[in-house]
């Protein structure tokens, strides 16, 4: 039981963002002796198997799948009514026929006027998605490895990276 | 034969050859590397794969044909393809890539547990990859005709034979490589004349003339009529519906996202992929604006057809011609025509492989031997009704695949991925409702003909997508929530499966 529970606020080595994360986040849960004695890999795959039935366990997926779906509609729906009500605005009004260097809107706003758009709703829900997981992993004492990266220092495994910090977490590729 | 015939045949050859090079035997080892190259594919190959497999005859002829005929609705098309990905980014890519499963049916298995669903499921997707590949058929054959005055079966034959042999020898491993290679030749045979023609055209400095002012006009007279402003707005909403939720549900495309590393890959590699599109859909555009200003009065669309155009679907084909004389417009033209063939070969390969990878699963227990009779299978079937069908323009006909999978596939991949109440029944019977209504309401559309924009309901049945996506998935939540089944009893261990990320990501708090 107190597997699961162990580990979220631990010392998280030298990096500044996580020794002010100790102190928000209250004392150090003490480790079991098992969990001691796991290797690090080992010890990933406990602590997310022990506590299957537990209710932390399955409140914080719910939460993480919520969080994840919220995320996705704002977008998703956001994006398409945006498209129907410019579009409407350049068929009904008088919108559509002023012109941006010689070329009348109805031509610019849907030739290239939403590329950058849907360019910049995927960098933000990748990003946003990417913190959602980092807050589930922290939840159940687990630290998740930013994507992409290999494992090359310590502050990529920390759990310092919350939804808060986590826009510093990028794709270094 | 005239010097253009002799460079586009050179082209494609070139291409050709180069397709069989990059799929030739040697570099798959196991069923894995056959069917998703043992996921050992990165992101941003991975992604170059999916642009060169998704950018199809549609996308590399169609979009510039339709701005010529249809104006301003052409450009929706580019749009809809690429927000179709953005709505797989959110709602798709990570939790299909940990489903962890092979093909879309084996995901409608890991949900639901139930072999009529993955029989029904089978069939949909197969129905959709026999669609598809019809159009890209077509797409083959106007083009060797219409530049290399080759009888139309010889298109369609030798993309047929290519991609059978790619498919056969090397599967998804190769496959993948040679995508990826397709993405940049679609690009730079694209880019390169386009160039060229603005440079030759002036296009910036003409731009403001008066003169020009016809190509920005809504539609040409002569190829369609600009009627019913509701109509019209009714028609733009529709195909964006129709691609946006259709991506969601074209096997070739899901198929690539299990050979993602993990999920976390699978969402890089389709953020990149937004930007592969963008960049090569503004080409299109361009090339499709630049016919407006060639061929944009009654006289202009006159002369097209009677350059041995066979539609306007070739436009981007004849452009090279109408603006350049002698060597430089049969260099371009095969350079075209060449990025064409890679645009046939990539999008048919990868249908054939994922067609293939059902079939095989389903009916040929999973074995490399029942992938190749699969993938024999997946090409002869369009092959014989591409030869009997008429001709749709490229663009239209691929929507309307976009429209069958977008209400067939789209409501039960969402729900299945997001709501733990869908049940196997609710499942069935909005893939049935939605498969069934939107492939009715388009045979009665193509019934009244394609082309110019109907009045209201009329048009409604033309392009049905704004009508039967919502409804197969009101019937999907209704039956799923009032029906007599329960959700499967592993729906919880399942959902935490998609949601939650890979074992190896995964390190202890410290």
């Amino acid at each position: 039981m107190s597997d699961s529970d162990a580990g979220p606020t631990g010392p998280t080595g030298p990096t500044g963002p996580a020794a002010l994360r100790i102190a928000v986040r209250g004392p150090e849960a003490v480790p079991t002796v098992r969990e001691a004695l796991l290797t690090r890999s080992q010890a990933a795959d406990h602590a997310r198997t022990a506590g299957a039935d537990s209710d932390q366990r399955a409140q914080a997926v719910r939460g993480l799948i919520r969080a994840q779906l919220r995320l996705a509609l704002i977008l998703g729906v956001g994006f398409f009514c945006t498209v129907v009500v410019t579009s409407l605005l350049l068929v009904t009004t008088g919108l559509g026929s002023l012109t941006l260097w010689g070329v009348p809107l109805t031509w610019a706003v849907p030739g290239v006027g939403f590329f950058p758009v849907l360019l910049g709703l995927a960098w933000y829900f990748r990003r946003r998605s990417e913190a959602n997981e980092q807050l589930w992993a922290e939840v159940l004492g687990l630290s998740l490895q930013s994507p992409g990266t290999r494992p090359r220092t310590a502050a990529v495994a920390s759990p310092a990276q919350t939804a808060q910090t986590a826009p510093t977490a990028e794709d270094p590729r | 034969m005239t010097g253009e015939q002799i460079a586009v045949l050179g082209a494609v050859a070139l291409v050709c050859a180069v397709t069989l090079l990059l799929g030739g035997p040697g570099l798959s080892r196991s069923t894995g590397d056959f069917f998703v190259a043992s996921r050992r594919v990165p992101p941003w190959m991975n992604a170059s794969a999916i642009a060169g497999e998704f950018l199809s005859a549609a996308s590399f002829l169609g979009v510039a044909g339709l701005i010529l005929a249809h104006g301003t609705y052409g450009l929706w098309f580019p749009v809809g393809y690429t927000a179709g990905f953005l709505i797989v980014l959110l709602f798709m890519a990570a939790p299909l890539r940990r489903s962890g499963a092979y093909t879309i049916p084996d995901f409608v298995v890991l949900r639901f547990r139930s072999a009529m669903m993955r029989r029904m499921t089978v069939i949909v997707v197969v129905a959709a990859g026999w669609l598809y590949i019809v159009p890209q058929l077509h797409g083959a054959s106007i083009a060797l005709s219409a530049t290399g005055g080759a009888p139309g079966w010889v298109g369609p034959l030798l993309v047929a034979l290519v991609v059978l042999f790619v498919v056969l020898t090397g599967g998804m491993r190769s496959v993948t490589l040679a995508q990826a290679v397709q993405y940049w030749v679609k690009l730079t045979a694209l880019l390169v004349p386009t160039v060229f023609i603005l440079l030759q055209v002036g296009f910036w400095e003409r731009l403001e003339l008066p003169e020009f002012n016809g190509a920005w006009s809504a539609g040409l007279a002569s190829l369609s009529d600009s009627g019913d402003q509701w109509g019209e707005f009714s028609r733009s909403l529709s195909v964006m519906v129709a691609l946006m939720m259709g991506t969601l549900g074209l096997p070739h495309v899901l198929v690539r996202f299990y050979t993602n590393p993990d999920g976390g890959a699978a969402r890089r590699t389709t953020t990149f992929l937004l930007g592969l599109l963008v960049l090569f859909y503004l080409l299109p555009v361009l090339l499709g604006v630049i016919a407006r200003m060639v061929w944009g009065t009654t006289t202009g669309a006159g002369a097209l057809a009677g350059t041995g155009g066979l539609s306007h679907d070739t436009a981007i084909l004849r452009l090279p011609a109408a603006v350049f004389d002698g060597l430089a417009s049969d260099l371009l033209t095969a350079l075209i025509a060449g990025g064409a063939f890679a645009a046939f070969l990539s999008t048919t390969s990868g249908l054939v492989v994922s067609v293939s990878g059902v079939l095989s699963q389903e009916f040929f227990s999973g074995t490399v031997r029942g992938f190749r009779l699969g993938a024999l299978l997946a090409i002869t079937v369009p092959l014989v009704v591409g030869s009997a069908t008429s001709e749709l323009a490229l663009a239209g006909a691929v929507a309307m695949v976009f429209t069958f999978t977008a209400s067939a596939l789209a409501p039960v991949m969402l729900l299945g991925v997001w709501w733990r109440g869908l049940t196997a029944q609710g499942a069935f019977w909005g893939m049935t409702v939605g498969a069934v209504s939107s492939l009715t309401a388009q045979v009665l559309g193509l019934a009244l003909g394609e082309g110019p924009v109907q009045d209201g309901a009329t048009q409604l049945l033309v392009s049905p997508a704004l009508w039967c996506v919502p409804l197969a998935f009101a019937v999907t939540v209704l039956v799923s929530r009032f029906g007599r089944q329960q959700p499967p009893s592993h729906t919880d261990a399942v959902m935490e499966r998609l949601h939650t990320p890979e074992l190896a990501a995964l390190r202890p708090g410290r």
